[in-house]
């Protein structure tokens, strides 16, 4: 069972409007190294983990992937809410606006509908969480990229504060991966 | 006393922490951490595993209402609560660690109740005299936090 939280991981507090940087940063809600993937991903493995650390630790990072999808999911609304349509257009976003207007939806930053194969569960514990891995990995890069692309520090700061989740994440399944090789011959 | 005489929410000195500064001083075997305050900012309890982007240095969480102040609060322990859970996963048997979390959590719970006295419910489960839960600001929202 899931219970809501009426607040963020991470507090948000974006005044200036950035319609370009809001079409880039839906990729980390859709996009193939999303949270919304994240949080999907490490919910449907769960299910197989062989012991209590692999069974807690993917139940529980699912967990804090959906608060970052919604997280995401907030900047691009603050990053939108504002704009005219002329902006809109000036930003190049007619597309995204015919499809959606300025309600939220998961795509990658081409407008791309989010996907459940950008990831697996394969049954197989050394699969998955190699998968898991390269999947915080991937998460880092991107948000290295939207980092680069950045300038406001309102938008900068949260995103610093995912990449860094993600390294995290990836010495945590590193160290459950470890855990396996040792335990699962 | 919640409000010191300017108004400002006063954030109780860490007591309950007597023990984490043991662990944040490095003074207790096991895993160095932040304190709360500098682990969400951080986004990372553990200094170990920090890893740095170029030179970008996250800057300090600044708070302006009362209710974001407190939040803000929360917020910390949540995010130190969560972090070292992740830990507590993979060793389960740490009992310094475990005792760490458990301060966290009862400071949490505290800070929680009197948020809830004054700006309402957190989690559907905080009872307040009137219905509140579907009013106010949500997280989305602009100071929604």
């Amino acid at each position: 069972m899931f219970k809501y939280a009426k607040s963020l991981p991470y507090p948000l507090s974006i005044k200036k409007k950035d319609l370009k940087m809001a079409k880039y940063i839906i990729t980390q809600l859709g996009g193939y190294a999303g949270e919304l993937g994240a949080s999907l991903r490490y919910f449907s493995q769960k299910f197989n983990m062989p012991d209590d650390m692999g069974r807690s630790l993917l139940n529980d990072i699912s967990t804090e992937e959906i608060g970052h999808a919604e997280m995401i999911a907030s900047m691009v609304h603050m990053l939108t809410k504002d704009a005219t349509l002329d902006e809109l257009k000036a930003a190049g976003l007619e597309s995204m606006y015919t499809e959606h207007g300025k309600g939220i939806f998961p795509t990658d930053s081409n407008g791309v509908p989010f996907s459940a194969l950008t990831f697996a569960s394969t049954g197989d514990v050394f699969a998955d969480l190699s998968e898991d891995m390269a999947a915080e990995q991937k998460a880092r890069a991107a948000y290295e990229r939207l980092i680069n692309l950045a300038s406001d520090p309102d938008v900068i700061n949260p995103l610093l504060f995912l990449r860094q989740r993600e390294i995290v994440h990836f010495n945590r399944f590193k160290e459950l991966y470890d855990h396996y090789r040792k335990t699962c011959k | 006393m919640l409000f010191d005489k300017n108004g400002f929410y006063m954030i109780e000195p860490h007591n309950d922490y007597d023990f984490a500064v043991d662990i944040i001083n490095g003074n207790i075997p096991g895993p160095k951490m932040y304190d709360p305050s500098e682990a969400l900012k951080m986004g990372n309890l553990f200094p170990s595993l920090y890893n740095q982007y170029k030179d970008y240095k996250p800057r300090d969480l600044k708070v302006y209402t009362e209710r974001e102040k407190l939040l803000l609060e929360i917020q910390k322990l949540d995010f130190s609560i969560n972090d070292l859970n992740l830990y507590l996963d993979l060793n389960p048997d740490d009992r310094d660690a475990y005792r760490i979390f458990k301060s966290y959590v009862e400071e949490c719970k505290k800070k929680k109740d009197s948020y809830m006295r004054i700006f309402g419910p957190i989690m559907l489960d905080d009872i307040t005299d009137e219905y509140e839960w579907s009013k106010g600001v949500w997280p989305w929202e602009e100071g929604g936090m």
